[in-house]
């Protein structure tokens, strides 16, 4: 057990975000967890990595603080390729991992600036941002929108390799997807958890 | 018949009054603009709701207001601030400040509850996160500058009521319009007028050159 | 570390204020102003006797206002009852005749009214008030707009209630505007007259009567009443306007060649 959630509920200026949320983030596994737009996906990411804080019921996690995210909308720092891929560095005044940035094939796009990149582009630098740090837990909010297939293939299968070592708990849209990556699945209808359950089980029950 | 000498030193004592009071305003409107942006106290949507309505008072107004303040008989009599330069850079900022402490905190809370969620993932300080916010995105901060400063140079009513219109000392570029227009010299009056929006525009420019050169 | 330099520079800011100034404020009307003569006399004496004037051009009745409330040092304005008062108060020192020049009736060069013959200030105030012609009053307790009051009282006729009194609530360069715009009458001192540069086809219709005569009256603000007051600057720069150069400067300013205002002496 990693994290676990019992009875949580989250809301802002009396609107319900989340409720009745009960879980347990498992270490070492992929979780995925879906849902439609504006079914409080991305909330529950944030309060898995304690950016903020439930309204009511018990939160427990073995982290003591968050860890770097990719949020749904990165921010984008100025405008230099360098300066944003490298903010992270600058914050954490350690080394970073130039891997996926590699991978990524971005090395060619390091003078420009970032207005003239495509969305595409742009997202594959806010990723690799993330995995330059090497942590063993990665919280990562639809890492592959915006991405063309080729790019989107290249993600999937290095998030694959990274399995075993780490932590992943993704949302993402797209089922195939999920079926390649995860190892447990949550899905989020208004705000509560419609259904939750390992690979297994979860497809027979859900229909789509 | 355009008195260079004269017309010149309008022209500075313009830029100086109103460089003066755009910077101390700009300064004041990041300080407090960042405060009442970030934080939810008692009163913060009347303070903010007040600030925005201050954004247009009448030149004139200010002019009067801090009129009666610095005046023999009020309050701050004794300092002697009344027609002098610094008088005019305090009713310029009165008009100023609000417009450009409104621009600041509008930015502030559209761009700080993300850029904090995002920073705190990434173990980010308060000073960073500061920072960070602050060294972002330049070109809020030049827009709001050259907001403030068009409208300080370019007011007439605010300066010229503290200010006196003295010769050499606090007539600065648009009293020297009125003056010379009170003179029948609306020529002059109109040759001033091109020149104050050429500062103006020259400032523009070289503001929105650095903007995109991020 | 950072506040002994914030008070250190707090306390010169105000020591720069609590010794004796080096300028007197003088408090004027806009007629002085308009011509360019309050600016030659602050240049002027400053290089004769390095004592800064700043002259605020604002009006009679402001200036009085002003004066009244403590800001400024000496008062020259044209309003000779007012500052007679002001002196009776206890506002004033003593007023002195300074320098006089006159009023004049000015309107559409084609003369509508037909005021161009008239023999007294009071036939030309009749003609006007009728509601065929148009007058515009400065409206502003300036010392132009007391004197206009003063006329009407003068020769017996009430001030118009009807459209063809206009009141303009301006200065003297914007009220002759508007008497361009609608060729009519107003009245204005002829030192700012001489002065405007923006005539078109409006000129002196009537002059000379000896109810248009126009007083300037200089008077040192008290230093009983007012403590602050550079009271000694001040006289030296009465005594130079009165007896020294300043006197041979007035009399001698000229635009295009007229003479602006006459001194006593």
């Amino acid at each position: 057990m990693m994290i676990n959630l019992k009875n949580i509920q989250f809301q802002i200026s009396a609107k319900t975000i989340l409720k009745d949320i009960n879980l347990n983030i498992q270490m070492g596994k992929t979780t995925v967890i879906m849902g439609k737009n504006g079914s409080g996906k991305s909330t529950l990411l944030k309060l898995l990595n304690q950016i903020i804080k439930p309204s009511s019921g018990l939160f427990e996690s073995i982290l003591s603080k968050p860890v770097p995210m990719l949020f749904q909308k990165p921010l984008m720092f100025q405008n230099s390729v360098n300066y944003n891929y490298q903010i992270l560095q600058k914050i954490k005044k350690h080394q970073i991992n130039h891997f996926w940035f590699e991978k990524f094939d971005l090395l060619s796009l390091s003078n420009q600036k970032m207005n003239s990149l495509s969305e595409g582009e742009k997202q594959k630098i806010f990723i690799s941002r993330i995995m330059s740090f090497d942590q063993s837990q990665l919280f990562l909010d639809e890492p592959n929108q915006s991405l063309d297939l080729q790019s989107e293939k290249l993600l999937i299968d290095l998030l694959i390799n990274e399995k075993n070592k780490k932590t992943i708990i993704i949302t993402l849209h797209d089922f195939e997807i999920a079926k390649k990556i995860g190892d447990y699945f949550i899905y989020l209808e208004n705000g509560q958890i419609l259904l939750q359950d390992s690979y297994e089980n979860f497809f027979k029950k859900f229909c789509y | 018949m355009l008195n260079t000498p004269k017309v010149l030193e309008a022209i500075g004592i313009s830029l100086h009054v109103s460089f003066v009071s755009t910077l101390f305003a700009f300064f004041l409107s990041i300080f407090f603009g960042y405060l009442i942006a970030t934080r939810k106290f008692f009163l913060k949507k009347y303070i903010v709701s007040f600030l925005g309505s201050l954004t247009s008072i009448p030149p004139v107004c200010a002019g009067l207001i801090v009129y009666l303040i610095i005046s023999r008989s009020g309050p701050l009599g004794w300092m002697e601030l009344l027609y002098t330069p610094l008088a005019m850079i305090i009713a310029q900022f009165i008009i100023i400040f609000p417009i450009m402490i409104t621009l600041i905190i509008n930015y502030i809370e559209r761009e700080y509850p993300q850029l904090k969620d995002e920073l705190i993932s990434y173990g980010a300080s308060q000073k960073d996160i500061l920072f960070l916010l602050i060294t972002n995105q330049k070109g809020i901060y030049l827009t709001t500058l050259l907001i403030g400063f068009g409208r300080a140079i370019s007011e007439y009513g605010a300066a010229a009521i503290v200010g006196g219109s003295i010769d050499h000392v606090t007539r600065n570029m648009t009293a020297m319009i009125a003056l010379e227009t009170a003179k029948g010299n609306i020529l002059i009056g109109v040759i001033l007028g091109a020149i104050l929006i050429s500062i103006s525009l020259i400032i523009s420019f070289g503001i929105n050159y650095f903007k995109n050169d991020d | 570390m950072i506040k002994p330099k914030i008070v250190f520079l707090i306390i010169t800011l105000f020591l720069s204020n609590v010794f004796a100034r080096d300028y007197i404020i003088v408090q004027s009307t806009t007629s002085t102003a308009n011509t360019g003569l309050l600016d030659l006399l602050s240049k002027e004496f400053f290089q004769d006797t390095g004592i800064e004037v700043r002259a605020v051009a604002v009006g009679t009745g402001t200036a009085l206002a002003n004066a009244k409330k403590g800001d400024g040092d000496v008062l020259m304005v044209h309003s000779k009852i007012d500052e007679i008062k002001f002196v009776q108060d206890g506002f004033g020192v003593k007023r002195f005749d300074l320098m006089y020049n006159d009023f004049v009736i000015v309107g559409p060069d084609n003369d509508p009214a037909k005021i161009k013959d008239k023999k007294n200030i009071s036939e030309v105030m009749k003609i006007l008030s009728n509601p065929n012609y148009k007058f515009i009053s400065r409206d502003d307790f300036s010392g132009t707009h007391k004197k206009e009051l003063s006329l009407w009282y003068e020769s017996g006729i009430s001030i118009p209630i009807d459209n063809s009194y206009i009141k303009s609530g301006s200065g003297m360069a914007s009220t002759i505007n508007i008497a361009n715009e609608m060729q009519s009458y107003t009245l204005t001192d002829r030192g700012t007259w001489i002065a405007f540069q923006n005539k078109n086809n409006l000129d002196i219709l009537f002059e000379k009567d000896k109810s248009l005569f126009n007083p300037y009256g200089i008077i040192a603000i008290s230093p009983k009443k007012f403590p602050h007051v550079e009271y000694e600057k001040s006289n030296r720069f009465i005594e130079w306007l009165l007896k020294g150069r300043g006197n041979y400067i007035i009399s001698n300013f000229t635009i295009e060649d007229q003479k602006l205002f006459f001194t006593y002496n």
